[in-house]
């Protein structure tokens, strides 16, 4: 059997670095819908200001996407070319059942339409990503996160590897 | 209606009521938002005869048409009252940096106006046009963090944006402040009072209304190109990474240390500077939709808090004898905790302790005994001032107050006209020394510095255009909502970069001339407002920051040529109002 590597994009989020400017989301409702408001954005910053945590949270296009298996209608898919899972709004009824089965609630309810909606990568150059000053989201494929989640971490184990 | 939302939001306290008022189109052409909303707000209802405690004295919350969009550095708030900190009460506008302001625009509202009094502790909830007045019973007593934390997960969500008091204003004192999100501030105003005395513990603001743009495309090519434009300059680079810290030492030294009997040099603040940056800074945190980020966050015995800036460490630092950063960080935290200002703060703080030093008070004028750097009498003075406890009545009203009550101490007390001296020494330099009893009311460091200004240090201007070219440049970030460090200080938004975004929101054409009448709109309105207050404006500044007293005339007669001169000259004939 001949297998092969798949290479996907995504993006990556480092809550460490985040400021909880909210640029990102208001280029993401500003793109998407046109409007600025934090509630129209797909992605959302949560926010712990009593000790200062803010951590984006957004759709990662899981590949074991358990939105796409809950979906009553089908309406959650994946585009077969680019693999992002989108919500088909034809076919979304507002039932939340997504929300339910994402692991950090993903979804966003669209303020007037009353259905989900999950960032859609802007066709391959996620604007969040280019807005974000501080580099807590990046647009990199999957493999690159990981090596750069073992780099930031490898370096605080070099003094017991030299300095005993 | 683009950028604008064309509506204010009245709430009346005593009654439980509120309503929808439209503001008028030409209203809001000719003001834009921000602080000229206010000062057009206070001018047609002016409270003559308001007393401090009067329930009717309102407060006005103001946004402009670029808060809430990515316009950069566009979260700040203009909040403007009668305020008290001042005998009588003037008129007073600050701007507040942070989320809160946007949150208001995304509720639906441009302006909202505060007034009344509710019997019993309440907090109000403004979520999409509706507003409910909640029972803030629980949360009264509680510090600014308990208070934020138990509103936002017991009640309204981590999706609103809080403003509340801590135990400072609830007990009245005069220089309270309020806080949004713990790290950013109201101060100079004496918000936390006017809240205590209104029995309001906190404003939660949280909306799904979106707001609008006459041209999207054309309003976000402005926005990356102005945000590129600030990421690649270099003091904006200095400022992400340093923060406000970066201001220390950059201006050759002269920082007042233990209330200004020493002057700090370059080589102390820079030290203070790093001491900070090396040992307790643990990130960074941004006001909404800003490039530069420039909060910091301190790591102090395993608590994390944002808010900490040169001013208020420098306040409870080195201003109080307190050489060491990390008493110093602690005492800074314990402040804001309990809804005080670290800045007026430390003034009070440190006039007493000089006060003590001196031999001019003691421990029985005052109850308690304080030297230069004694970190447990200052925890205790900021308990007892918060708690409102009977020993620390003289203090609750600001320096000013207590040395005229005592009637001892009243040449130490640094203030300018009444209100605290920041951070830097007035005898650094005359031309600070003139702004800041000019604009008494400003934070020093949010002001464009006139020895750096391109235009006014070239030479070319005498001391009247410097000093308005100055202000009015504040007054041009106050007005749109935008960072006066940004607009003002470090000048990379211009007047015009401002009219194209204004335009591209709106939809109304906007130039440079239109934006400066709306600036001398609001500088004509809020020396009106400030000159019909009864009593004089006080000392401009103590003769002890004088050499001899002919220097302290010469002095003041360059004030009073400034308001000849403003009234012969300034806005009035420009701006038509």
């Amino acid at each position: 059997m001949v297998r092969e590597a798949i290479e996907v994009n995504s993006i990556s989020i480092l809550p460490d670095l985040c400021t909880g400017c909210q640029s990102c989301e208001m280029i993401c409702s500003l793109s998407h819908e046109g409007v600025f408001n934090p509630e129209y954005s797909r992605i959302q910053i949560k926010k712990w200001p009593g000790i200062v945590v803010y951590i984006p949270i957004v759709c990662q296009h899981c590949e074991d996407a358990p939105c796409i298996t809950i979906c009553p209608t089908g309406a959650r898919r994946r585009v077969a070319k680019t693999r992002v899972v989108i919500t088909d709004p034809k076919w979304c009824v507002g039932c939340k059942s997504c929300i339910y089965a994402c692991p950090y609630g993903a979804p966003v309810i669209h303020p007037e339409v009353k259905k989900t909606m999950t960032c859609d990568l802007c066709d391959g150059k996620p604007l969040c990503t280019e807005i974000c000053t501080v580099g807590a989201l990046s647009y990199t494929f999957d493999g690159k996160f990981s090596i750069e989640r073992k780099m930031a971490f490898a370096p605080k184990i070099i003094p017991s590897q030299r300095f005993r | 209606m683009n950028g604008w939302t064309g509506r204010r939001l009245r709430v009346d306290l005593s009654s439980q009521k509120f309503w929808v008022e439209e503001i008028p189109r030409d209203d809001l052409e000719r003001f834009i938002g921000g602080r000229g909303l206010n000062a057009k707000f206070f001018n047609e209802n002016p409270p003559w005869s308001v007393s401090v405690f009067s329930p009717e004295s309102p407060v006005a919350f103001s946004v402009a048409p670029l808060s809430g969009t990515l316009a950069p550095c566009s979260g700040w708030t203009s909040i403007s009252a009668y305020s008290p900190l001042f005998y009588p009460p003037r008129y007073v506008h600050v701007s507040m940096p942070g989320h809160w302001g946007p949150y208001l625009k995304f509720a639906g509202f441009d302006q909202l106006i505060l007034s009344g009094k509710a019997e019993n502790p309440i907090y109000i909830a403004i979520e999409d046009k509706r507003v409910r007045f909640e029972d803030a019973r629980l949360l009264w007593g509680k510090d600014v963090l308990e208070t934020t934390v138990s509103i936002q997960e017991q009640k309204e969500g981590r999706n609103g944006e809080v403003l509340c008091i801590g135990p400072a204003g609830e007990n009245l004192v005069r220089f309270a402040n309020v806080t949004n999100r713990l790290s950013w501030t109201g101060d100079h105003v004496g918000l936390g009072f006017i809240f205590g005395s209104k029995n309001l513990k906190a404003l939660v603001v949280r909306g799904r209304k979106p707001v609008t743009l006459s041209q999207p495309d054309r309003f976000l090519q402005l926005c990356n190109f102005l945000r590129e434009s600030i990421q690649r300059n270099r003091n904006a680079s200095l400022l992400r990474e340093e923060g406000p810290f970066f201001f220390l030492g950059s201006n050759g030294g002269g920082l007042g240390i233990k209330n200004y009997t020493e002057t700090s040099d370059q080589s102390q603040e820079e030290r203070w500077r790093i001491e900070f940056l090396k040992k307790y800074l643990y990130g960074r945190e941004g006001c909404f939709s800003c490039p530069i980020h420039c909060g910091r966050v301190s790591l102090v015995n395993e608590n994390y808090f944002g808010g900490v800036h040169f001013e208020s460490t420098w306040s409870l630092g080195p201003r109080i004898g307190i050489f060491d950063m990390e008493s110093t960080l602690r005492l800074v935290r314990f402040c804001q905790l309990q809804g005080l200002d670290p800045s007026s703060f430390g003034s009070l703080v440190s006039w007493l302790m000089d006060c003590c030093d001196q031999g001019i008070l003691s421990t029985r004028d005052i109850g308690v005994s304080c030297q230069w750097g004694d970190e447990e009498t200052t925890v205790r003075l900021i308990e007892w001032i918060a708690a409102g406890k009977e020993a620390s009545e003289i203090f609750r009203h600001g320096c000013l107050m207590a040395a005229k009550t005592l009637g001892k101490g009243l040449e130490l007390v640094p203030h300018s006209c009444g209100s605290d001296l920041p951070a830097r020494d007035p005898r650094s330099s005359t031309e600070y020394a003139l702004t800041r009893a000019l604009f008494p009311d400003e934070w020093d460091y949010l002001q464009s510095s006139i020895e750096r200004h391109p235009v006014a240090s070239s030479g070319r201007n005498g001391f009247f255009e410097n000093v308005s070219l100055q202000e009015n440049l504040k007054i041009l970030a106050d007005i749109n909502s935008m960072c006066p460090l940004v607009v003002g200080r470090l000048q990379l938004v211009s007047d015009s970069d401002v009219a194209q975004l204004l335009s591209a929101a709106t939809g109304i054409a906007q130039d440079s001339q239109k934006i400066e009448a709306a600036i001398c709109r609001a500088v004509q309105i809020e020396r009106t407002l400030v000159g019909k207050a009864e009593g004089q404006k006080g000392d401009p500044l103590p003769l002890r920051f004088f050499r001899n007293p002919l220097e302290k005339s010469s002095f003041e007669e360059q004030i009073k040529g400034y308001h000849v001169r403003m009234e012969s000259e300034g806005p009035s004939k420009q701006g038509g109002f």
